[in-house]
């Protein structure tokens, strides 16, 4: 129901895509307002696992979550390659941390499929939909739901 | 009369005169760098050449000029027979005088908008408190009485007031329209003024001429203001009716002037004590602003915090508490705000003495305009701003002085604040400079920096500062490597090297002795609190008349002021925190929710 | 030199002063005129409007650098601008 609506969209797309875990995931280029790997995040104290914590990028303070946790899944172990993905969500800035940052991709909407109830352990619910590459499935993340708290039924 | 002399003998003088002055800044700097032993010579040249000033003002009736050189060259004088010592403090009045001085002569024939008030304060200051009575006497006492108006003051010797006064005469200020008082009443201005005077003394007069306007402007029947320093011996009520006048023509000035008799003192001696007094009220008026400010905090903090149920009555009375909060955010607006040239003159000083020890010629001409700013913006802006025009200067390689221009542009909510070289057309080093740590200072007052380069315009810097900002003042404490401000409102005291004998514990809460009370300890992080017997110092915390002591790592003793920024939707669960903010250094700090800590209090 | 005498010889009052202003701004805005000097021969009254074509013509000559004198003013008008402190803008000469 919901995954159909959101995977009905037209057009082409440009996909950033990037690792959180083993799932390869992808982003709406436009979406992203910038890539940094500044990791000089501070840590909020009292606050959940899947906030890293808060960066000053440039003069504004940026909220940093790690989207592996924040999916279920372990959390992400700190590596070279972890990048933040800083997109405008709700009208404030916020930084996904991810694993590894890949090529960007592009695609049609309309070659966009349903996602999966299950993606590399993650929930299908986080995703728009899939979309197949050559010999990689690149599922996409919708943003909203994944910034969205658990708490609120 | 100024008529006498013709435009070519003024121009002599302003341009004479701009290169003294620029010489008399040299050498107030070179006065006050010699410390103790001050060399006479030096502070008898900047004497004759402020003599010189203000006798061509006098000739060519520059009355702003004349008046304020005069004050300049008494304080020298008192620094030349060795009765002040050129400190710091002296010279920095000093040269805010001579900064006046160049803005007069810059804009000669049309100074109206700009006083001597404040920097005559100032100066009348010293020499009040130096000089003793005999001499005091031929230093011209004249009392200003403004005109309704705004736009004109009467300004009367002490002496004639006192006299008029001790004849039991009441002073009044007339408003007159010579079109609809005289010519639209068939009278003549003759007998107008014959007129007004068979009722009292004319003290002084005066034509409101730019409302006249010029041949091009001035059309027929429109109005010309005139306004009557009125002394008599009759009440209002009875000047009305016998001048004929509405309720709204006069207005009586005795309140402002009553002290010139009672009570009998002596003149200086009263600028003296009302110098102190106007000192004593800035200190006391800037504690009252940040109590103030304080107090709008806590109550932001408490309605940030207020739960927001679905329920009508609760939501509707947060509606109030918010329009009270708006209201009093809109007063407390005005109240921070000041005129962003009485505080940003101290980088065109700092730029001169950098000047002057670089032994360079630099300067800095601030055109700030009318612009009004948050006070506590400005204080922290000039440290960046003079450390960013100091590289700015850096690169310049020509030996032709660097004149940099600072300008102000406002743009809703925002002060654009640019600098630029004056002339451009210099060699510069490179197309950019380097200011990491001036944009992390900026960066913690919400403001950001630009920097662009053009081939004809060199090097240009902007600075953009917002100013709807939420400003906490709190003293910053470190606990377990994070950082946190706690409000000031809520800080009572704080504590270093404790006594561990004063610590006494509870099953598993902890209290300090202090001031006669165990207060209890609050336990800021979720481990165990015995973790917190190893902290050796403590900071008193109050809120709600409860007291409790925080444990911490590291106190900051001297007060900041913190620029709130608003947590993102993934934090604001968080119930320790309330906002966070930046730091000079570009650290982000916490501010606490202080209703949380206060409830934790087992 | 761009000095000018004039001399109205009649009483500066209300019904006259449009057509002296007109003359007065044809002499600075047409011949350039920046120094004008009103001779007040023959002039017994000056009414209020009068006194605010003085003070516009003295308005028009700063903007200009210019200077306004008034020259043989009798002993009332004279008297008159004085009290009205009008010398403090302009010369006044009794005469």
């Amino acid at each position: 129901m919901v995954s159909t609506q959101k995977a009905e969209k037209d057009g082409k797309v440009d996909l950033a895509t990037f690792y959180v875990g083993e799932a390869l995931c992808g982003m709406d280029i436009l979406k992203i307002q910038e890539i940094n790997k500044n990791m000089e995040i501070t840590s909020v104290p009292n606050s959940p696992d899947y906030v890293v914590g808060v960066l000053n990028m440039r003069g504004r303070i940026v909220t940093i979550i790690d989207v592996c946790q924040k999916l279920g899944l372990l959390k992400s172990q700190s590596t070279d390659t972890q990048r933040n993905i800083i997109i405008n969500s709700q009208n404030e800035y916020i930084g996904l941390l991810v694993d590894k940052v890949a090529e960007v991709v592009k695609a049609e909407w309309r070659k966009v499929t349903p996602p999966p109830s299950n993606v590399r352990g993650v929930q299908g619910k986080y995703f728009e939909g899939v979309y197949k590459k050559e010999n990689a499935l690149i599922a996409i993340l919708d943003v909203e739901e994944v910034l969205k708290d658990e708490n609120v039924s | 009369m100024n008529n006498l002399i013709d435009r070519e003998t003024k121009d002599i003088y302003i341009e004479e005169t701009n290169q003294s002055l620029d010489d008399i800044e040299n050498q107030l700097i070179t006065l006050e760098n010699m410390g103790a032993d001050i060399d006479m010579a030096v502070a008898k040249k900047i004497f004759h050449a402020m003599h010189i000033i203000r006798n061509g003002a006098s000739l060519l009736s520059l009355t702003k000029i004349k008046d304020l050189s005069q004050k300049i060259e008494n304080v020298l004088g008192l620094i030349c027979s060795n009765r002040l010592s050129p400190n710091p403090e002296v010279i920095n009045i000093l040269l805010q005088g001579i900064d006046r001085l160049n803005q007069l002569t810059d804009q000669v024939d049309n100074n109206e908008d700009l006083n001597i008030d404040e920097q005559s304060v100032l100066l009348t200051g010293l020499t009040s408190a130096v000089l003793p009575d005999d001499i005091k006497q031929s230093v011209t006492e004249v009392r200003d009485i403004p005109v309704p108006n705004g736009k004109h003051i009467f300004k009367i010797s002490e002496f004639n007031l006192i006299q008029v006064l001790e004849q039991g005469k009441n002073i009044y200020i007339l408003m007159y329209d010579l079109i609809k008082d005289v010519q639209e009443k068939n009278n003549t201005p003759l007998n107008f003024v014959r007129f007004v005077q068979r009722h009292g003394e004319m003290i002084d007069s005066v034509f409101d001429i730019k409302s006249i306007g010029t041949l091009e402007e001035q059309e027929f029947g429109s109005e010309m203001p005139y306004f009557v320093l009125l002394a008599s011996t009759l009440s209002c009520e009875q000047l009305i009716k016998e001048l004929d006048l509405q309720p709204y023509q006069i207005k009586p000035v005795n309140n402002v002037i009553a002290d010139l008799i009672h009570p009998k003192t002596d003149p200086h001696q009263k600028e003296l004590s009302s110098t102190s007094i106007a000192k004593n009220r800035m200190t006391e008026n800037k504690r009252r602003l940040e109590k103030l400010n304080a107090l709008f905090c806590e109550l932001k903090f408490s309605m940030d915090k207020m739960p927001c149920r679905l329920d009508n009555t609760s939501s509707l009375s947060k509606a109030r508490l918010q329009t009270v909060l708006l209201n009093l955010h809109d007063l407390l607006y005005q109240e921070n705000n000041v005129l962003a040239s009485k505080v940003l003159w101290k980088i065109g000083r700092n730029i001169r003495d950098y000047a002057y020890q670089s032994n360079i010629k630099a300067t800095i001409d601030l055109q700030c305009g009318y612009i009004m700013m948050d006070n506590r913006i400005l204080c922290r802006l000039i440290d960046p701003l003079t450390a960013i025009t100091i590289k700015m200067v850096r690169l310049v390689q020509d030996i032709e002085p660097v004149q940099l221009c600072l300008s102000m542009g406002k743009n809703e909510d925002t002060i654009a604040l640019t600098i630029s070289y004056a002339n451009p057309h210099m060699i510069i080093k490179k197309t950019h400079i380097d200011c990491h740590d001036e944009e992390k200072k900026l960066h913690a007052l919400s403001a950001d920096l630009k920097q662009t380069f053009e081939s004809d315009k060199g090097l240009t810097v902007e600075i953009r500062v917002p100013q709807k900002v939420f400003i906490v003042s709190g003293y910053r404490v470190k606990i377990d490597n994070y950082c946190y401000i706690f409000p000031k409102f809520n800080v009572k005291d704080h504590l270093a090297n404790l006594n561990p004998l004063k610590w006494s514990e509870n099953d598993s809460s902890f209290s300090f002795y202090h001031e006669d009370h165990f207060i209890p300890i609050v336990n800021i992080s979720n481990s165990d609190i015995s973790y917190y017997k190893n902290k050796n110092k403590l900071i008193v915390c109050e809120v709600g008349g409860q007291r409790f002591g925080v444990a911490v790592d590291e106190l900051e003793t001297k007060e900041l002021d913190a620029f709130c920024q608003s947590l993102g939707k993934q934090l604001a669960e968080n119930p320790l925190i309330i906002y966070h903010c930046l730091l000079d250094n570009g650290q982000i700090a916490f501010i606490p929710d202080m209703d949380y800590l206060v409830n934790r209090i087992s | 030199m761009s000095k000018k005498v004039i001399r109205p010889g009649q009483d500066i009052v209300a019904s006259m002063v449009p057509e002296f202003k007109k003359s007065l701004q044809e002499l600075i805005g047409e011949e350039g005129i920046t120094e004008i000097d009103i001779d007040l021969t023959g002039v017994e009254m000056v009414d209020s409007v009068g006194l605010g074509a003085f003070i516009a013509t003295h308005n028009t000559l700063s903007q200009k650098n210019g200077k306004l004198t008034v020259i043989h003013a009798s002993d009332d008008i004279y008297s008159l601008f004085k009290t009205m402190r009008l010398d403090q803008h302009f010369e006044i000469q009794q005469g």
